[in-house]
């Protein structure tokens, strides 16, 4: 039971406008951009592209990376822990194979890992939540795979090159095309409710920058279907799982070559625990709650690149953070769900943007840094967007064009998610179009990693025992990634994870345990000047009211 | 994340029975962080899909109970609150790959579900809105496709299992009736299968080795030439 | 008579372990001019659990069914329900009793689900046998026996739930002749034995399975002694538990619809075991 809100009457009035148009918009295909318009327009108007928006990063071994502010401030931040406070000597869990995270990419890379002969016993998932909280869940659209007659992994392949402005690592895309068909069966054999048609062909949609129907969806509930089904079968094998556990700090042999565990921090006891393992495989995904650039965001609470924090100071090389994914259509209306993350798909099942003449401005299925600027454009370059009454801009997603081109019902059936969230606060989709924003969605690059997932170092070597997989890495995307890639990421290389740390760890004992890697990397921020009330990693945004933080003391000892 | 509350109308909302007055309009989780709390359970993806957040709470003078998820339920005023982070439920563990897709197969690892009274309150419960008695009617009469149908939106929050008087866990039910329907009854995709095989024979393996190693100039051209299905 | 609608409740059992009793009565009610259908929604009646002890909470389950059947029942225009299964037809009638001669019980249970319309007390629940016997009538079953049956010597199995307790009963309940009529007017013996009317044990089978084996020994054994080759049935349990008894070259239990789908000659509604334990008996004579 909620307030339904619906819309006020002057965004009725505006609606109407939508309404006339949508007959002779339904027969009606924007051009696609030329290359050299797509440029510009994301000069001009993407996020990325403000220079004021990021600096270079001052030391380590991606020193001279241009990253977002926010992501700056956390790379360069002081470790939470005093490395002199804490004691190595007693160990608390131990495992061949720790894994950091508890996504798609965490659960694929502890299955497999167990697929290669690690016992379930062996293997330990810390994660900051619950097990199961991460952007994964909330995926909607669909996982990309070419699986059909017409269409070929290498046809996928040019669509991620291109999608990425080529600056994709060819390597790393070649592995994902290649395993992805596999993937998706190894899905469907776990008992994944793809959505298929009378006969068992899987039903596959178009993304943005794809050149083939080849996203395999289960409604608009694609990332929480397979989510449940990975932990389902993690929890069947008896895996271990350690929750509200996040890693604050990883641990290394004395020389700093070798990645040996985690200081994990018990969020509810305050407790430290020392975890070693054999291999350490690092899935703790993206960073939607940093909030570049105010923007709000789609991804979960924990989204705050605990991750790329730790292993930086680890001396893993970084690459493409400069580059954020914007996703274009995040729901801009009804104040209570901005942000949020309205699919692709309803795109890829033909609901068209729209300004607020009705008409439309840009092709939807343009790849999403395109689509994004061009929203953006619209509503503050062309002031052809649409205002809420909180001061909020956005365009609409004709939504009602689905029904009208894929019968009624479609929406229902195939968008229920979407259905869901609108019709909670009053707003029927299936009749009316439903106000969009760009929100922050993705990041688009990360730790760099091998195919074998293997994290790298400054020199492009893999640092011993050291994997990571899923959003946190990069290479994989380039500057741009495409619809359904992601889901793809997390099980194609959370598997490579996998798979690699099992063998790793056949031929290994557990390594000596240290923080000198962090005290290093202080000394590197003492001598950059950094200031030293920034720490990271962040862990949780703070989102308590202002007035309740100006009078808010921490009293109990610890 | 910047406030821009300027003269909004306020509420008073209970947070477990204690008053606080909060911006009419904010979702219940807004709320409570804007009085002061900073979550680390009952909090998930603030979207509605994780199902960490369920809620429930009484409306003034209304006997009722109501459920919901806190980051998709407005606050109102007199709203008397309390968040239920979690449902005491182990999960069974079962290997799929042994499992025969029937109602009886659910039974013997759900035995409760035969004390299923049709008393509804899963479904009252429920804050996605699905008919959960229908799912688990569906599971008793060992239609698995149903069941698989009706319940395909749950986000396991356990609202559900919490209030339903034969004890009995009906996310988890639902979720090996949902991998046996998709495992075992759908067909199939014959397609699927024979590119995994075309892929395992390499039949892709020299034309990729080809593209990695092509300049950035040659994969523009590719990459504009590209046919694209409509 | 011809083109009657009638809506009906399955029960669970009949969507799982008795298909192949819904799936013949459907066809012989069709073969009759009688249009069975299902109840658009519906739940498990609870059977004898829920009418076991003076439970609100247990009734529910058959009240809701009871409201379906309102609903639909409106738009049929007829408020009769027919059921199959003998445990779901004692489990429906005795609740309907049982609120419609408690106002205030019947008032708690509207209220507590007030998700649903209030049940008014005016469905009737009768049983497919009752059906056929007053709706149908035994000449028009005569017309559509296609076969000669007088060498199936058939002995009629009431179980409990037909006929116990006799508020509910569909017939005389120590001494019950529906389905004897029934059996001949398909052209078959009927073989009124003692234990017609004894319990076969119930859910015995669950706690204690040699209680059941032994009951149904012993039932078979006086059906067999009286000169009957098959035993017929209308109750799901029943059906289960007679086919437990070890016995060698013990008789077999079927529904009664089988029976009538065999003399109509609707061979293809019956399952290959079944049409074996016909052309058994055919065989031996």
């Amino acid at each position: 039971m909620s307030q339904k809100v619906g819309y006020p009457d002057y965004m009725k009035e505006l609606i109407k406008k939508v309404e006339e148009t949508r007959e002779r918009r339904l027969e009606e295909t924007f051009r696609r951009l030329k290359p050299e318009e797509k440029e510009e327009l994301l000069r001009k108007w993407h996020p990325d592209y403000r220079p004021e928006g990021k600096r270079p990063l001052k030391i380590g071994p991606s020193r001279g990376l241009k990253v977002p502010h926010e992501v700056a401030d956390l790379i360069e931040a002081y470790p939470l822990i005093n490395p002199d406070e804490i004691d190595l000597s007693k160990v608390d869990y131990e495992a061949d194979i720790l894994i950091i995270g508890g996504g798609g990419a965490a659960a694929s890379a502890a299955l497999w890992a167990n697929n290669s002969g690690i016992p379930a016993e062996n293997i330990l998932i810390a994660t900051k939540l619950r097990f199961g909280d991460a952007n994964t869940k909330m995926a909607q659209g669909g996982i990309q795979a070419a699986d059909r007659p017409e269409d070929s992994p290498t046809r996928h392949f040019i669509d991620i090159m291109g999608g990425g402005h080529f600056a994709n690592d060819p390597e790393l895309v070649k592995a994902l095309v290649r395993d992805a068909p596999f993937i998706i069966k190894w899905l469907e054999d776990m008992g994944v409710m793809f959505d298929k048609d009378e006969e068992g062909n899987m039903m596959e949609l178009s993304g943005g920058g794809t050149s083939r129907r080849r996203l395999h969806a289960c409604k608009d509930y694609t990332g929480l279907e397979i989510m449940r089904v990975l932990m389902d079968e993690v929890w069947n094998r008896g895996i271990r799982i350690l929750e509200f556990s996040p890693a604050v700090e990883l641990l290394t042999d004395e020389n700093g070559e070798r990645v040996t565990g985690a200081v994990l921090w018990n969020l509810e006891t305050k407790e430290y625990y020392i975890a070693r393992g054999k291999a350490v495989i690092l899935a703790t995904g993206g960073f939607g709650r940093l909030h570049i650039q105010n923007f709000p965001t789609t991804n979960h609470y924990g989204a705050t690149m605990d991750g790329v924090v730790m292993a930086y100071r680890v001396g893993a090389k970084l690459r493409d953070l400069d580059s954020t994914q914007y996703h274009p259509t995040g729901a801009a209306y009804p104040e209570q769900i901005v942000g949020l993350l309205i699919t692709e798909k309803c795109r890829g099942l033909g609901a068209q943007l729209v300004n607020i003449d009705g008409e439309q401005f840009i092709y939807p299925l343009e790849a999403r840094d395109v689509v994004a600027s061009a929203i953006i454009r619209e509503c503050y370059g062309r002031d052809k967007g649409i205002v809420t009454p909180t001061g909020m801009r956005g365009v609409w997603l004709d939504m009602p064009m689905i029904e009208i081109i894929h019968g009624e019902g479609t929406i229902k059936r195939y968008l229920a998610a979407i259905n869901r969230m609108f019709t909670r606060f009053g707003i029927d989709p299936t009749k009316e179009p439903v106000l969009v924003f760009p929100t922050l969605h993705y990041m688009n690059g990360g730790i760099c990693i091998n195919v074998n997932a293997q994290v790298l170092n400054g020199e492009g070597n893999p640092i011993k025992g050291f994997f990571a997989a899923g959003e946190t890495t990069g290479g994989v995307h380039g500057k741009n990634r495409l619809m359904g890639n992601s889901l793809l990421e997390v099980t194609v290389y959370g598997r490579r994870a996998g798979i690699s740390a099992a063998k790793y760890v056949k031929n290994s004992e557990y390594g000596k345990i240290s923080l000198n890697h962090v005290k290093r990397y202080e000394k590197m921020l003492i001598e950059a000047g950094i200031p030293r009330k920034r720490k990271a990693p962040m862990l949780l945004p703070e989102y308590r009211g202002e007035k309740v933080l100006s009078r808010a003391i921490s009293l109990f000892p610890i | 994340m910047g406030e821009h509350v300027k003269n909004v109308k306020m509420v008073k909302i209970y947070i477990m029975g204690k008053e606080y007055e909060v911006p009419e309009g904010l979702t219940i989780m807004k709320a409570m962080e804007y009085a002061g709390y900073r979550f680390i359970r009952g909090i998930g993806c603030r979207g509605g899909f994780c199902g960490a957040c369920s809620t429930i709470y009484r409306m003034k003078n209304d006997y009722r109970l109501y459920t919901g998820l806190a980051c998709q339920t407005t606050v109102q005023d007199g709203m008397y609150l309390v968040q239920i982070p979690f449902t005491p439920a182990e999960k069974p563990k079962y290997n799929v790959d042994e499992l025969k897709p029937t109602g009886t197969t659910i039974l013997s690892i759900f035995p409760e579900i035969a004390r299923c009274v049709a008393c509804n309150a899963c479904t009252k419960a429920c804050p996605q809105n699905l008919q959960v008695m229908d799912a688990i009617q569906a599971i008793k009469r060992g239609d698995l496709a149903k069941a698989a149908e009706l319940c395909f939106d749950c986000i396991s929050c356990g609202l559900c299992t919490i209030r339903c008087p034969a004890e009995i866990i009906h996310y988890h039910a639902f979720q090996l009736v949902r991998r046996l329907y998709g495992k075992y009854i759908a067909k199939k995709a014959k397609h699927l299968e024979e590119r995994v095989k075309e892929i395992l024979q390499g039949k892709y393996d020299e034309e990729l080795e080809k593209l990695a190693k092509m300049t950035i100039d040659e994969w523009k051209k590719l990459y504009e030439e590209r046919d694209i299905e409509k | 008579m011809n083109g009657l609608k009638l809506m009906y409740f399955p029960g669970c059992a009949l969507k799982s372990t008795a298909e192949d009793y819904e799936k013949t009565a459907i066809a012989v009610a069709e073969k009759l001019g009688v249009e069975l259908l299902e109840l658009e929604r519906w739940n498990c009646c609870g059977v004898v659990f829920n009418v076991a002890a003076d439970a609100v909470m247990h009734h529910i389950a058959a009240v809701r069914d009871l409201i379906r059947a309102q609903e639909m029942g409106r738009k049929l225009n007829d408020n009769r329900l027919v059921t199959i299964c003998s445990m779901c037809y004692s489990t429906l009638k005795r609740v309907n009793q049982i609120v419609k001669d408690d106002p205030e019980k019947l008032r708690n249970i509207n209220e507590f689900m007030d998700e649903e319309e209030d049940y008014e007390g005016n469905i009737e629940v009768i049983h497919l046998l009752q059906v056929f016997k007053d709706l149908v009538g035994y000449d028009k079953i005569k017309e559509k026996v296609s076969r000669r049956m007088e060498k199936i010597k058939a002995a009629p199995f009431y179980g409990c739930a037909l006929l116990r307790p006799k508020e509910v009963s569909i017939d005389d309940p120590e001494d019950p002749k529906i389905m004897e009529e029934l059996i001949e007017a398909l052209g078959a013996e009927a073989v009124k034995f003692p234990y017609e009317i004894k319990c076969c044990s119930s859910y015995n089978v669950i706690y204690d399975r040699k209680i059941t084996e032994e009951t149904a020994a012993e039932i078979q054994r006086a059906a067999e002694r009286w000169g009957a080759n098959i035993i017929v049935t209308t109750c799901p349990l029943c059906h289960y538990n007679l086919n437990t008894s070890k016995r060698k070259n013990g008789i077999p239990t079927i529904y009664f619809t089988e029976l009538m789908a065999y003399a109509f000659g609707l061979e293809e509604t019956l399952s290959p075991e079944t049409l074996k334990i016909f052309n058994k008996i055919l065989e031996e004579i």
